[in-house]
């Protein structure tokens, strides 16, 4: 050993210090990037020293992947409660001022005054207004279901055509990462941006990785399709633009495998897809079945000699002469009240009091009440529903249309309660992931000042040396 | 190494989520504290259990509905009871006017009584065609047509009806002038046996529907019946086909046309025996009525009282699965200021806890 050995150890560590500095600065930057992992230089001894031998990347590997399934839990499970909300709003308030369980209610409580004096025409009035409001409910809501299918079925276009792009984004970092991982490059970068993608990905659908050699990483679903090996795979789906209550939506592909809808109301949904999947293809058309048998009911309690009486529907473009027997997809949006009974229309309102398709009212008496007592008694008698509906099969239409309310705000509170839950455990992991990979301030602080301690100390040696070797050539000088 | 385990984003994230959380919370606590009471969101807090408080909502209308026509079918009957009494009051009326000219068979009191009769006769005739909110209560469900036809107007059918009946039968007996069927009828040669059988006759087809529907009453059999309660329907009007009604018609008119002619004495008596006594049972007859009525106002007034019990029992069940409790609300919006006050008082301290501050 010599003195000038001594100097390039020295030198060695001005030089490790600035490399140091440079990290440490780089991780002080990113502080607030919740993408970034923090690095750190790694000094390895030497002959000289030291040197720093690379830069490392925190990575906890077993977070991360607990962190991409709680992203992709909690956003399947928020975009099927937005679903949800808005289809609660389509009732009205609080108090469900808009649900045709509501307007029901007025109906058959306005039958029931008319009932008791029905010479007033008035009263009668009042009975074809309401009888309009619960088809007009009916009609509502059911357009305003379908808008909500087809836009859905555009969130799902727009989310596969994200997704596409976001594969091949991960191609090109997935290939740095090899490569770099491969030739003993800086990947930290590419994985950073690698980890940014997946967790995109995730949120738009649930996936699990696997890594392989040179940190080259494949992708599955959470059902096994592969959607990324080495290259990524194509999802396809073909929109549909405009829905009504028969359409049924086309599937979503990955790789010609289909992607299956969430189930329940506390969401198997991983990634907004399967959500949207599930809004579309379960919980809507569930609903337009109940609004469907609703107003099957009311055609069925209202019918008068065979044929539709007080509500009828229109069977494409022409007023329905028949009582439908079963489910009718797409009655709720057809229902419509017999313009018979209709002054607006030149129809008269005391054809309910007499008979819609015949004079049933032959006495001509004023205070008729045997089809309005016999409509009474349809209220409160049991009627058989489709079990495509999903709730009681054997009810009187005003129950089954409360049952109807009852079943979505089960849904939503069971959503509501898993989305609390989700939020929660995504918040925790997030939050773990983030205490073990992002960067505290106060810590890199604290390193730059050994830093600078490290530094002083080099430049104290390098003027010792100095002096030495000043004395040395003085002596010889 | 990292050697810490703790970052600027973790800290701060726990920190921003305590305060939104808590502002969120309170913002729903103090809504449903000042608000109605209710849950901030009931349909998320009853889930399948909505469709039950709706059920319930939806009967708690009916009742108030059927409180609202049970009033009105209460207003019907009561004016039913008011005309009906009306006419039983005309009724004793007529029985006092006979009694009175019983002896006096002159013509000059023949005709005040008939004026009398003519009076009684209009009392009934108007309270018979009383309306109530455009219904006519005597009609039965034909209640836009006048029950009860007048008497008295022109050309009434059941004048012409009777006159001609009265006629045939003065002529076919022989009761003229000449004796025979031809010549002009004389009321004082009818004897007592053949009035009593024309008044019987004449009786009988009072009380056939098609006569009485053909000359007096425009009323239907049937009558209103209003439903009081869920289960329960009741008569709520009576209609003048009757018997009570049929009864004073046949009488006053007996009494009206027939005891201020020039009858025999033994023929006077005898008809006025049948006046007297048909207008006797038709008050029998109305009071029989008001006694239905009655019931079926007492059945009202039952049907209100658990109308209200119920309206009562729902309130509260609904008021108990709807509503939060304001104690545990005011409870809950004080712990989450404090939380809230935490939150921000370590925040502000946070950023002053840097290792920046003390270089």
């Amino acid at each position: 050993m010599s003195l000038s050995d001594a100097m390039k150890i020295a030198q060695a560590n001005f030089a490790n210090t600035a490399l140091q500095t440079a990290v440490v600065s780089k991780n002080m930057t990113n502080a607030s990037n919740p993408n970034y992992s923090r690095r750190e230089a790694v000094l390895v001894s030497t002959s000289y020293g030291a040197t720093i031998a690379t830069t490392q990347r925190v990575q906890n590997d077993a977070l991360l992947k607990q962190n991409l399934v709680s992203i992709s839990k909690s956003v399947g499970q928020d975009t099927l409660l937005t679903g949800l909300e808005r289809m609660k709003t389509m009732l009205g308030g609080s108090a469900y001022e808009l649900s045709p369980s509501t307007y029901l209610s007025e109906l058959w409580n306005d039958l029931q005054t008319f009932a008791d004096t029905p010479s007033d025409l008035s009263l009668a009035q009042s009975v074809i207004t309401s009888a309009t409001d619960v088809a007009n409910s009916l009609n509502t809501i059911s357009g305003s279901l379908q808008k909500l299918r087809s836009e859905a079925d555009a969130d799902i276009a727009a989310s596969v055509s994200e997704l596409n792009r976001l594969l091949s984004e991960f191609k090109t970092y997935n290939d740095q990462v090899k490569l770099a991982t491969a030739t003993g490059g800086d990947a930290n970068d590419a994985l950073d941006q690698r980890d940014k993608l997946l967790g995109q990905i995730s949120s738009i659908i649930g996936v699990s990785t696997v890594v392989r050699a040179n940190n080259d990483i494949a992708l599955y679903t959470t059902n096994g399709t592969v959607l990324f090996e080495t290259l990524p795979r194509t999802v396809t789906f073909e929109p549909t633009r405009s829905y009504t209550a028969g359409t049924v939506g086309k599937a979503v592909f990955i790789d010609g495998v289909e992607v299956p809808a969430g189930t329940g109301g506390n969401t198997s949904a991983s990634g907004s897809l399967p959500a949207l999947l599930q809004l579309r293809d379960d919980i809507a058309p569930r609903y337009q079945a109940q609004l469907d048998e609703t107003a099957r009911g009311l055609i069925t309690l209202f019918q008068e000699s065979g044929q539709p009486g007080l509500f009828t529907w229109m069977d494409g473009g022409t007023q329905a002469t028949n009582v439908p027997g079963g489910l009718t997809t797409g009655l709720a949006a057809a229902i419509r009240v017999n313009p018979a009974v209709l002054s607006s229309q030149g129809g008269d309102p005391m054809k309910l009091r007499d008979g819609i398709n015949a004079n049933q009212n032959t006495g001509n008496e004023a205070s008729f009440s045997v089809l309005l007592d016999g409509y009474l008694k349809g209220f409160d008698a049991n009627m058989t529903f489709d079990p495509a509906a999903g709730i009681d099969e054997s009810t009187t239409l005003l129950e089954f249309s409360t049952a109807s309310v009852g079943w979505l705000e089960q849904q939503r509170s069971a959503a509501t309660t898993a989305r609390d839950d989700k939020a929660a455990l995504l918040s925790r992991t997030q939050n773990a992931l983030y205490s073990a990979s992002a960067v505290s301030v106060d810590e890199e602080l604290a390193l730059l000042l050994d830093l600078e301690q490290s530094y002083k100390a080099s430049a104290k040696l390098v003027a010792a040396i100095d002096e030495m070797m000043t004395a040395l050539m003085n002596m010889t000088g | 190494m990292k050697t810490s385990f703790v970052s600027n984003l973790s800290s701060q994230l726990t920190l921003q989520r305590a305060i939104t959380q808590a502002q969120k919370e309170l913002q729903q606590r103090t809504a449903e504290a000042s608000g109605d009471g209710r849950h901030w969101d009931v349909g998320v807090v009853l889930g399948a259990k909505t469709s039950r408080s709706l059920n319930m909502h939806r009967d708690l209308d009916r009742l108030t509905s059927l409180l609202s026509t049970n009033s009105l079918t209460e207003t019907r009957l009561g004016a039913s009871q008011a005309a009906l009494d009306l006419m039983a009051g005309s009724a004793e009326n007529v029985m006092s006017k006979l009694t009175l000219f019983k002896d006096s068979p002159a013509a000059d009191d023949r005709n005040k009584m008939k004026d009398e009769l003519k009076n009684a006769l209009q009392v009934f005739t108007g309270a018979a065609n009383t309306t109530q909110s455009g219904e006519y209560v005597f009609a039965g469900v034909n209640s836009d047509v006048e029950p009860f036809k007048d008497y008295l107007a022109a050309g009434s059918p059941a004048k012409v009806a009777f006159d001609t009946a009265f006629n045939d039968f003065m002529t076919s007996n022989g009761f003229t002038n000449d004796g025979t069927a031809t010549g002009t009828p004389d009321p004082s040669k009818i004897t007592p046996e053949a009035m009593q059988d024309f008044l019987t006759d004449l009786e009988a087809s009072f009380n056939d529907d098609d006569y009485w529907k053909a000359n007096w009453s425009n009323a239907s059999d049937e009558t209103m019946v209003s439903r009081i309660s869920t289960g329960e329907q009741v008569q709520s009007s009576t209609t003048v086909n009757t018997e009570g009604v049929r009864k004073f018609a046949f009488g006053a008119v007996v009494a009206y046309e027939l005891l201020a002619l020039d009858l025999g004495t033994d023929t006077r008596n005898a008809t006025f025996d049948v006046a007297y006594n048909s207008i006797a049972n038709s008050v029998t007859g109305v009071n029989g009525e008001k006694t239905k009525l009655g019931i079926s106002q007492e059945r009202i007034k039952k049907a209100n009282d658990s109308l209200n019990a119920q309206k009562d029992i729902l309130t509260t069940v609904i008021v108990s699965l709807e509503r939060v409790d304001l104690t545990e609300v005011s409870a809950q919006v004080k712990t989450l200021e404090s939380q809230l006050e935490l939150a921000f008082t370590l925040t502000a301290r946070m950023q002053s806890l840097s290792l920046l501050n003390y270089l």
